[in-house]
């Protein structure tokens, strides 16, 4: 099965999963991390409205519910508030 | 980019406009932001007790006088009123005489102490992750807020063996955990979930009207009958209120008709 990396875990996904869907099927919800107020975020609308799963792949910060998941991305926990 | 129509929005009023428009040979733009056709009705249809009946729409062959931009968000208009479109990587006008707003509905998640937590999602993120994703969901789910939906979601989800802790909603209610949810309080109670689904109800998504300085009145009751409300600019579907499928079909079809009304005044 196709996997990506996710700090340093790594996270297997099927065609069509998006990075979000792949590391909920994971059991990893804490995604993104809030500066504001200081807490876990995680994918919470899966439509690219609410903003709480922003994630670092390759360096560019991304919704994770709105990016295919594929092949040896190098994916970080994204920070809200940082673009 | 010049077009006869462009329809804003790919689900169930915008298809059965779309092919209506289609027979009469105008040409068209359709504009959505994902990457199927479909909709929010690509997922709320598993809550449907027929999911395939719209699949046609869906399926229906276009003409090549169709340009299909998937994957591409209404970002704002020009002062010509033509309408920007981006995938993210480039932006691109459109040009049209008569744009036509089916974007839909955007759900209202009901909010609780705790709803923040990783792990809390809505159910539009239930449908996703379920029916489009094939994402397996773990065994202990939490369902919060007053969608009548939600009742039908129990049901399905308790029939294949999953515990479902159901919040009425007149009990009070919080989302606890380190990181992620671990419980949901209900009435005091606390009990173990691994995920919570969170719903009050559907709103109309009316941005591209507002762009065009055409508010819609919302209605109270659905109505067949839509109002036209510039000649240029029309709207169809769960963005002027109307609420079931069967529904959003019917006016995308009113309303194609009503355009082509249009065009015949026009001698366009």
């Amino acid at each position: 099965m196709a996997t990506f990396q996710f700090e340093t875990k790594n996270v297997s996904f099927k065609p069509g999963q998006s990075i979000a869907g792949a590391l909920f099927q994971s059991g990893i919800y804490d995604v993104s991390y809030s500066k504001q107020t200081k807490s876990e975020r995680g994918a919470f609308c899966m439509n690219g409205d609410c903003c709480g799963c922003y994630v670092k792949v390759d360096g560019n910060q991304v919704l994770a519910c709105r990016t295919p998941a594929a092949e040896a991305l190098h994916v970080k926990r994204g920070g809200i508030g940082e673009i | 980019m010049k077009y006869d129509v462009c329809i804003i929005g790919a689900g169930l009023s915008g298809l059965a406009a779309l092919h209506t428009l289609d027979e009469a040979s105008l040409k068209i733009a359709l504009v959505d932001d994902r990457r199927q056709l479909g909709g929010n009705f690509s997922k709320r249809k598993w809550l449907q007790d027929d999911p395939g009946i719209y699949d046609w729409l869906i399926d229906k062959k276009m003409s090549e006088a169709v340009d299909v931009f998937l994957n591409h968000e209404a970002v704002g208009v020009y002062a010509d009123e033509s309408l920007g479109i981006t995938d993210q990587k480039q932006i691109k006008q459109i040009q049209a005489d008569v744009f036509l707003q089916c974007t839909g509905s955007r759900e209202l998640p009901y909010l609780f102490p705790g709803w923040q937590l990783p792990g809390v999602i809505t159910l539009d993120a239930y449908l996703q992750l379920r029916h489009i994703e094939q994402v397996g969901l773990p065994n202990r789910i939490g369902l919060v807020g007053e969608n009548p939906l939600l009742e039908k979601v129990a049901g399905q989800l308790r029939s294949e063996g999953f515990e479902v802790v159901q919040a009425q909603t007149d009990s009070s209610v919080r989302a606890e955990g380190d990181k992620q949810v671990q419980y949901l309080v209900v009435d005091g109670e606390s009990h173990k979930v691994d995920i919570v689904i969170t719903s009050k109800g559907y709103v109309p998504v009316n941005e591209i009207a507002h762009l065009y300085k055409t508010p819609a009145d919302y209605m109270l009751k659905p109505q067949h009958q839509l109002p036209s409300l510039s000649p240029t600019f029309y709207q169809a579907g769960q963005s002027t209120g109307v609420s079931s499928p069967e529904q959003a079909v019917q006016s995308g079809q009113r309303v194609a008709k009503e355009i082509l009304r249009w065009f015949q005044k026009e001698g366009a």
